[in-house]
C-alpha cells in the first residue's frame, strides 16, 4: 500500500513538473533588479499586436514604428520624422523633407525613396485579405494624390488633384507610418515590423498575449533608457489593477486600462502613481435615424438629448474622471470646437416627446457592445438614461450583445441608440464628418445611421478644400452647430484616461493618442 | 466483457458524432455570413473575391457535404482556420490544451485533497459539533462562486502579501490560486457525496453485522464501507473533471491562464466558428473519453457488478 502511495505520489509530482516546464513563457514576469537588466512591463485591456493583417503591425503606442508627423496637445501637427510639411501657394503640391539619419531597425535608412513606398502602399491599402489594392485610393485619408515624386535623397512631394489644405494633419500618426523595405511580403503587408521608433519588435506570444520589445541602440534620438518593454492583453480590469498593485506589470496605459471606479484604489496605494490625461476620444450616442424608427424624427432626437444628464455622469459614473460633451467635437482639439450647449431639460424633453408621438408609450433598443463594458461605464450610463426616458414615456429596452453581433446589428440597423466611442486620431475635425455624417461616409452607412444632409455635406466638401484656417473654423462651427440642431449624433462625455505606474518607473506620459513616449520612460 | 466494452465504446462514437452534427450545425445556424467575417478587413470585395471566400470556406457546397468534408477534415486532426488569426485551428489549440490540462489536473488534486479528509471526517463524525461545523464550511464554499474565491485569493495572497503571482503561467506557483479557485467549491461538493454515501453504507446491516463480530473499525472502514461508497464518487469526478475542463474559462481569464478555454472565450466574443466549434468538439471527446475510460475501470475492478448485472457483492 505504501509502495503504491509513494508511486502515486512520484506520478502526480512528475506530471506537475512536466506540465509546469513545458508551459514556461514569457508570461511570468521577470523581476528587474538594481544591477540586472532595465525592463518595464505595461498592461492594457487590449493586445497591441495587430499582425499582418493590419497596415501597421503593431499599436502605435509600442512605439516600434513612428510617423513622419504626430499630434501636439493641441491636436495640431507636430514633425517626428518629418523635419517639415509645406504647401505649394496653390496648394496641389506638398513637399515633405525627412530628417536626416534615421535609420530603420534592419539597418537601412530612411530616404524618400523609402517614405513614398510607405505613403503609396497606405493609400492603396484595401484591408486585412486585400493588402496593397492598386484600384483601391484611400482618398479620404489622403485625397485624391496624382503623384508622388523623389526631389532628392531626403525629400519628395505628393500632388493632388485637388487642394488638401489639411493634408499635414491627415499624414499625422498612422497615415504616415514608415517601415523599412524589408518589412512587407509580395502583398505589402507587413511581416517584420522594422520601424525606427526606440524599440523594435522582438516576438509575440499569441498564447500568453505578451508582446516583447527590446532597445534599439540606433535609434536617431539617442540610446534608449531600457533594455526591454513588455506590453501584456490582461482582459480583466481587476485582475489587471491587482498585477500592477502586486508588482507584476509596472505600468497600465491605454484608454480604458484603468476604470474610474479603480482610480481612488490607485490613489490610496502609496507605491503607485496616478495619472489623466485628455485624450481625442468622445463618447456618443449614435442613432438610427433612418425613416420608421423612433429617432428619425428630429424631436425625439433632442428628447433623447435633452435626457442625458452630462454632469451627473460625469460626477458620478465617471467620479470626475471626464468632462462633459460640449459638441461633437473634441474639447482635446480647442482651435476648432464650438460649445453647443447641451443642457440637461426631462421636462422640455417630455413636451418634444408629446410632440412627436403623442401619449403612447414607446418603445427603443440601447444596444451595448459588450467588449467595451470592461473599458467605460456603457451599462450605467444606459440604466442612468433608460430611468430617465421612463419619465418622458420612452420605454428603453438595454441589449448587450457581444462584439461581432453589435457591428452586425449595426449594419442591419436593428437597433436605436448604439453608444460608442470615437477617437479623433488625426488634427482636423473633418476626420470625424467624412465617417460618421457625410452621406454615405463608411461609419454612417455601415451602421445604418441614416444620415443624409445636403446642407452638411456640402459643408464637409467645402472645408475638405479651404485653404484659410479661419474660414475653416468658420465652417466648422456652422457643422457642429447644424449637428446640434438636428441632433444626428448625441456627444455624451470627453475621455480623461487615467493610468498608473509603480513609483520606480519614471516619465511615462501618454499623449493625446494615448500613446506614451517610450524613449524618454526610464527606471529608477 | 469485450461485448461490454465494445458497446460502450459504439455508444460512445454515436454520441461524439451527435455533437460533431451539433456543433457543426452551430457554425451554419449562427446568424451571419461567415464570408463577411473572413474579408470583414476588405473595404470593397469583388464578386470574385466573395465567391472564392465562399469556396474557400465550403460554403459552395449542399450542407450534408459540408458537414462529412467537415468531419472527414477532424477527424484527421484538420479543424480549420480561424477567422481572427488564418491559422489552423488545431494547432492553436494544441498549444492551449496542456494549460487547461494543466489546471485541471490541479483543481482535481484540490478537490480530491479537500474531499476526502472532510467527507470521511464528517461521516465518522455524523452530527456531532464537527460534522456541523464541517457541513457549514461546505456549504459555504459551494455557495461562493468560483471567480469570487479567486478575486478574494488574488487581493490577499497576490496584492496584500505578493506570496503568489495574480496572473500568467509558468510555474507552480502561477497554478495555486487558479487550481484552488475552482477546486475549492467542486471539493466541498464533493465531499457532501462523500459523507452522505459513508453514511448509507456505515448504517447498512452487514457493517452493524461486523461490527457485533468485533471487526476492527478501520477494517470495517476500509473493506465495508469505502470500498462500497466509492463507485459514485469516482462517477463523480469523472463528470466533475469533464466539467472543470470545460468551465474553466472565467477562471482562465479571471487570472490570464493562457488555456483553450480564455481562447474559447475571445473566440465567442469574435465570433470565430471553427474556433468554438472546435473547441466544443474536442472538450465533448475528452469528457466522453473520461468517462468510458472511468465505465472501463469499473468493468475491470468489479466485473460481476457491471458486466454480469449482479447485486452487490457484500
Amino acid at each position: 500500500m505504501k509502495k503504491k502511495t509513494a508511486l502515486l505520489l512520484s506520478a502526480v509530482i512528475l506530471f506537475v513538473s512536466i506540465m509546469t516546464a513545458c508551459s514556461q513563457s514569457p508570461q511570468s514576469s521577470p523581476q528587474p533588479t538594481a544591477s540586472g537588466p532595465k525592463i518595464v512591463t505595461i498592461a492594457a485591456g487590449r493586445s497591441f499586436y495587430q499582425g499582418p493583417t493590419s497596415n501597421i503591425y503593431v499599436h502605435g503606442s509600442t512605439n516600434v514604428w513612428q510617423a513622419l508627423v504626430m499630434l501636439n496637445d493641441k491636436m495640431e501637427p507636430e514633425m517626428r520624422l518629418a523635419e517639415s510639411v509645406k504647401a505649394s501657394q496653390d496648394g496641389l503640391t506638398w513637399t515633405i523633407k525627412l530628417r536626416n539619419g534615421v535609420t530603420f531597425h534592419d539597418g537601412t535608412k530612411l530616404t524618400s525613396d523609402v517614405a513614398i513606398m510607405n505613403l503609396d502602399r497606405l493609400y492603396h491599402w484595401n484591408g486585412g485579405s486585400k493588402s496593397y489594392d492598386p484600384a483601391f485610393e484611400n482618398t479620404g485619408e489622403f485625397g485624391k494624390i496624382t503623384k508622388m515624386a523623389k526631389v532628392d535623397d531626403l525629400s519628395f512631394t505628393v500632388t493632388h488633384e485637388k487642394p488638401i489644405p489639411d493634408f499635414d494633419l491627415r499624414l499625422g500618426y498612422e497615415n504616415s507610418a514608415m517601415f523599412a523595405a524589408a518589412s512587407f511580403d509580395s502583398k505589402k503587408a507587413i511581416t517584420k515590423p522594422y520601424g525606427t521608433g526606440p524599440y523594435k519588435y522582438e516576438s509575440y506570444d499569441e498564447k500568453t498575449e505578451t508582446l516583447t520589445l527590446s532597445k534599439f541602440e540606433k535609434y536617431w534620438e539617442g540610446e534608449p533608457k531600457l533594455d526591454k518593454v513588455i506590453f501584456k492583453n490582461i482582459a480583466d480590469a481587476t485582475t489587471r489593477l491587482s498585477a500592477l498593485q502586486s508588482g507584476e506589470v509596472d505600468v497600465i496605459s491605454d484608454v480604458g486600462g484603468i476604470l474610474p471606479q479603480q482610480a481612488a484604489t490607485v490613489l490610496g496605494d502609496n507605491k503607485l502613481v496616478m495619472k489623466q490625461r485628455l485624450v481625442s476620444t468622445v463618447h456618443y450616442y449614435f442613432m438610427n435615424t433612418n425613416s420608421g424608427k423612433l429617432f428619425s424624427d428630429v424631436s425625439m432626437r433632442k428628447a433623447l438629448s435633452l435626457c442625458i444628464d452630462r454632469d451627473t455622469i460625469v460626477k458620478k459614473l465617471l467620479k470626475g474622471y471626464g468632462e462633459p460633451a460640449k459638441s461633437v467635437l473634441t474639447s482635446a482639439g480647442p482651435t476648432w470646437l464650438a460649445d453647443c450647449g447641451n443642457v440637461f431639460d426631462p421636462k422640455q424633453a417630455k413636451e418634444l416627446k408629446l410632440k412627436a408621438v403623442g401619449t403612447g408609450e414607446v418603445s427603443c433598443t440601447i444596444l451595448l457592445n459588450s467588449s467595451l463594458l470592461g473599458r467605460w461605464p456603457y451599462q450605467d450610463t444606459a440604466a442612468m438614461i433608460q430611468a430617465q426616458l421612463k419619465e418622458i414615456g420612452v420605454n428603453a429596452q438595454i441589449e448587450t450583445v457581444d462584439s461581432a453581433t453589435w457591428t452586425k446589428r449595426l449594419k442591419e440597423g436593428t437597433y436605436d441608440i448604439a453608444p460608442q466611442p470615437f477617437t479623433v486620431s488625426a488634427g482636423e475635425p473633418n476626420y470625424f464628418f467624412v465617417r460618421n455624417l457625410r452621406s454615405g461616409g463608411t461609419n454612417n452607412s455601415s451602421r445604418s445611421y441614416g444620415i443624409k444632409d445636403a446642407a452638411l455635406d456640402s459643408l464637409i466638401d467645402k472645408v475638405a478644400v479651404e485653404p484659410s484656417k479661419t474660414e475653416r473654423q468658420k465652417y466648422y462651427a456652422e457643422m457642429q452647430k447644424l449637428v446640434k440642431e438636428k441632433e444626428y449624433v448625441i456627444p455624451l462625455w470627453y475621455d480623461v484616461t487615467i493610468y498608473a505606474m509603480n513609483k520606480r518607473v519614471q516619465n511615462f506620459n501618454l499623449d493625446v493618442t494615448f500613446c506614451p513616449d517610450l524613449y524618454k520612460v526610464s527606471v529608477g | 466483457m469485450m461485448k461490454y466494452i465494445a458497446k460502450k465504446i459504439l455508444i460512445s462514437i454515436l454520441v461524439i458524432l451527435g455533437v460533431s452534427v451539433l456543433t457543426f450545425s452551430m457554425g451554419r445556424l449562427a446568424p451571419g455570413d461567415p464570408v463577411d467575417t473572413v474579408l470583414a478587413g476588405t473595404r470593397n470585395p469583388s464578386h470574385e473575391e466573395i465567391a472564392s471566400a465562399r469556396k474557400y470556406l465550403g460554403l459552395d457546397e449542399p450542407v450534408v457535404s459540408q458537414y462529412f468534408r467537415w468531419l472527414r477534415r477532424a477527424a484527421r486532426g484538420d479543424l480549420g482556420l480561424s477567422y481572427q488569426t488564418g491559422k489552423p485551428v488545431s494547432k492553436e489549440l494544441a498549444v492551449r490544451l496542456p494549460q487547461t490540462m494543466l489546471l485541471t489536473f490541479g483543481s482535481v488534486t484540490v478537490m480530491l485533497i479537500i474531499a476526502f479528509p472532510f467527507g470521511i471526517a464528517s461521516a465518522l463524525g455524523h452530527n456531532r459539533v464537527g460534522d456541523y461545523a464541517l457541513r457549514l464550511v461546505n456549504v459555504l464554499a459551494i455557495s461562493i462562486p468560483s471567480f469570487c474565491i479567486g478575486i478574494l485569493m488574488i487581493l490577499f495572497f497576490g496584492v496584500r502579501h505578493k506570496w503568489l503571482p495574480v496572473m500568467g503561467s509558468g510555474s507552480f506557483q502561477h497554478l495555486l490560486m487558479p487550481s484552488l479557485s475552482i477546486g475549492i467549491g467542486a471539493g466541498a461538493a464533493l465531499a457532501r457525496l462523500i459523507r452522505s454515501q459513508l453514511l448509507t453504507h456505515l448504517e447498512s446491516e452487514h457493517v452493524t453485522a461486523a461490527r457485533v463480530f468485533g471487526v476492527k473499525r478501520s477494517v470495517i472502514l476500509k473493506n465495508h464501507v469505502l470500498k462500497n461508497a466509492i463507485p459514485p464518487v469516482i462517477t463523480n469526478i469523472g463528470l466533475t473533471i469533464g466539467t472543470m475542463l470545460g468551465g474553466s474559462a472565467i477562471i482562465e481569464t479571471l487570472f490570464s491562464w493562457p488555456g483553450a478555454g480564455s481562447y474559447a472565450v475571445k473566440a465567442i466574443y469574435a465570433r470565430d466558428y471553427p474556433v468554438i466549434q472546435a473547441y466544443a468538439l474536442v472538450m465533448a471527446v475528452i469528457y466522453i473519453v473520461i468517462n468510458v475510460l472511468i465505465e472501463l475501470s469499473y468493468c475491470l475492478a468489479m466485473p460481476s457488478v457491471y458486466v454480469l448485472g449482479g447485486g452487490d457483492e457484500n
